[in-house]
């Protein structure tokens, strides 16, 4: 039952991350790391983590609302640990490294532009993150770890 | 033939034994030895290692993925591979308490400095100010060392801090972005050099771009962190294994040095060693026995013998470790260029920026992004990893980050000592830092400076995430059993005698009364020359 929820989760984060399903490779993988790792990533004990995760867990548009709330008021929380560790796994995987080794070639300010964009984006996830999770963080306990 | 007994393969261990081999001296090193593993497949690249292995990610983060840079309070922009977790592994029974100092040892055949970056610099006189020597006594020591291990440099700016007088390599192919970089500082230098006293150069590296003896020129193969898989980058086993051509030399591995005993004329008659992972305890004789373990365990040595003999735990003051600064910065002209995982990884490039005296010198050395671990960059960024991933694609060509050193001073402060720990006859070293933090004006004016200077080279420094690193985390230590003109207890002569056991060398970076900002491995191995030509 855990290993099944796992895979889910690591396809669900790995579409996230890179826009593509998992390799069987990256998901033995992610079920071995995330039997060795540290606590505050396995269990999510805290309400908010859970919330969070389940939120997570429900495709890439609110894998990435959760985590934009979570950067900057769970930083390390589950869902970034859980994060972190896929990001590692397919920095290093064939297929995936490709492409978070690449580096955008072009005109200096179109890239600049769409960066800009893209923190805008990051905000407004914020703010939408704030409204989503932020009450459920409050009746939880501290509003930082 | 004098019979010597050498605790310790590091830097300083290894070139003392060379220089006695060379004599004609029988040498016996005891080290606990863990053993580098082998190289995998040296023909691959950084990126051909992801593409080809079987198994990449337990190359890179280990079968239990323990090189994972989780999220904490702190964490670094990088972490040590598994292939270097032999450098850092220590046995069971070595225990350590400190507080205000975030302590490295290493038990590895080579110590520390196998997984060092190479950075290498000779002090000058104004830094030996506090020695028992200048620069002039370490002169053909240092070139003795350049020619052991093979340096890459160039004459720069950097000439003003650092003498030039060695035959070294020519220096490596510089990275586009390090060559923008010093093409930037040769339209600024001027401005840099009055209103900032910040100058740069190339870094000089115990890199080879000859071959030299077994070890092969850098193929910029861009796995430097990973393990030189052509040995291009040196580490000190491969001086271990020069001396292992030696047929007067033996080699004990597998041995811890608990203590060493001495007689009523304060003679050290033995040392005496723990077999690992167990077996009976042994002696080893000698007439001569150099401390060269490190600075906390060869001062740990010290105390234990004291303990061990007379039940006396004594407190060593003066510890000293260089205050780190991590500066991450962008280089807005890179910006859109492409990346080239095929360089050289660690620095390429040194920045030297003047204090308040000759001998407050500051030591920068910048690393431009290209071969790297990115999960620490991307998680460290103020972003959701989606964003994250596409600033850093954006942005991966600029980025770079100056490691920058300040020196330290002896204070009474700073202490080592030991505790008994639970089990019966063996105690635990015990290190407080008690000025950590006190540095703050003059590490915000570093950071100042050095954000303007590199605002000047076309730079921007992001607000946020530069990084003070906590006392003990740039493992340069130095300091407990300073070098001293006039007999005391617990110091060593200029010829590093201990003063309190007559045929006692303490040759590591214990014995330095003060620490440049410049990274020590260099002079630690000329100075171990040094000695063994002076005791010897």
């Amino acid at each position: 039952m855990i290993t099944t929820g796992l895979k889910r989760e690591c396809e669900v984060f790995c579409r996230y991350l890179t826009g593509s399903a998992p390799t069987d490779y990256v998901v033995r993988k992610y079920l071995a790391g995330h039997a060795a790792m540290p606590a505050a990533g396995a269990r999510a004990e805290r309400l908010v983590d859970r919330w969070l995760l389940v939120v997570a867990h429900t495709g890439s548009p609110g894998a990435r609302l959760a985590d934009s709330y979570a950067r900057i008021l769970r930083p390390h929380g589950p869902l970034r640990h859980r994060l972190v560790l896929l990001l590692a796994i397919l920095e290093n995987s064939p297929g995936f490294h490709e492409r978070l080794d690449h580096a955008t070639i072009g005109s200096p300010v179109k890239i600049l532009l769409e960066l800009g964009l893209t923190g805008i984006g990051f905000v407004l996830r914020l703010v939408l993150g704030l409204a989503c999770f932020g009450p459920v963080h409050l009746v939880s306990g501290a509003t930082h770890d | 033939m004098t019979d010597i007994v050498i605790v310790g393969s590091g830097a300083t261990g290894v070139h003392f034994a060379l220089s006695a081999l060379k004599k004609g001296h029988r040498v016996t090193l005891v080290d606990v030895g863990h053993e580098r593993p082998s190289p995998v497949r040296p023909d691959l690249s950084f990126s051909g290692l992801k593409s080809t292995l079987e198994d990449p990610v337990s190359y890179f983060l280990g079968p239990d993925t323990t090189a994972v840079v989780y999220p904490a309070e702190g964490a670094k922009f990088y972490g040590f591979p598994p292939s270097k977790d032999y450098v850092f592994a220590a046995p069971g029974r070595f225990g350590v308490n400190s507080a205000g100092f975030d302590p490295v040892v290493s038990f590895a055949r080579g110590g520390l400095a196998e997984a060092w970056t190479g950075g290498v610099y000779p002090f000058n006189d104004a830094e030996l100010a506090a020695f028992p020597f200048g620069y002039e006594q370490l002169r053909a020591h240092y070139q003795e060392i350049a020619r052991r291990i093979g340096i890459s440099a160039e004459r720069d700016d950097l000439e003003r801090f650092s003498v030039f007088d060695a035959d070294y390599q020519p220096p490596l192919r510089l990275d586009p972005h390090s060559e923008r970089l010093l093409a930037a500082y040769a339209r600024t230098r001027g401005a840099l050099h009055q209103q900032l006293g910040v100058y740069l150069g190339r870094s000089r590296v115990a890199t080879l771009t000859q071959d030299l003896g077994d070890r092969k020129a850098c193929d910029y193969l861009g796995r430097c962190l990973w393990g030189c898989p052509r040995e291009s980058l040196y580490a000190p086993s491969y001086t271990l294994r020069d001396c292992q051509r030696f047929p007067q030399f033996i080699y004990r591995p597998g041995l811890l040095v608990s203590h060493f005993e001495y007689d009523a004329e304060r003679r050290v008659t033995g040392l005496v060693a723990d077999p690992l992972p167990e077996g009976a305890r042994t002696q080893i004789g000698g007439d001569l026995f150099v401390l060269a373990a490190g600075t906390l365990c060869s001062s740990k040595l010290m105390l234990d013998s004291r303990y061990q003999a007379t039940g006396e735990i004594v407190t060593l003051p003066g510890l000293m470790d260089n205050q780190q600064i991590m500066l991450p910065f962008l280089n807005l002209g890179m910006i859109g260029q492409p990346v080239s995982m095929a360089s050289y990884q660690f620095h390429e490039l040194a920045l030297g920026m003047t204090g308040r005296t000759e001998a407050d010198y500051v030591h920068g050395q910048v690393t431009t992004l290209k071969a790297a671990s990115v999960h620490p960059i991307m998680q460290s960024l103020p972003l959701d990893f989606g964003s994250a991933s596409r600033f850093v694609q954006g942005l991966r060509a600029g980025l770079a980050v100056a490691n920058i050193w300040l020196p330290d001073r002896r204070d009474d402060r700073n202490t080592l000592t030991l505790t008994p720990a639970a089990e019966p006859g063996r105690t635990r070293l015990v290190l407080s830092y008690g000025t950590a933090g006190r540095e703050t004006d003059e590490v915000k004016r570093v950071i100042r400076t050095m954000g303007k200077a590199l605002r000047k080279l076309g730079c921007i420094v992001p607000p946020g995430m530069t990084k003070v690193l906590p006392k003990g985390a740039s493992i340069h230590y130095a300091g407990t059993l300073p070098m001293s003109r006039t007999p005391a207890p617990f110091t060593v002569s200029p010829d590093c005698r201990s003063w309190d056991y007559s045929n006692l060398i303490v040759a590591d970076g214990a014995t330095f009364p003060f620490l440049p900002a410049k990274n020590l491995t260099f002079t630690l191995m000329a100075n171990a020359v040094r000695v063994a030509d002076a005791v010897l």
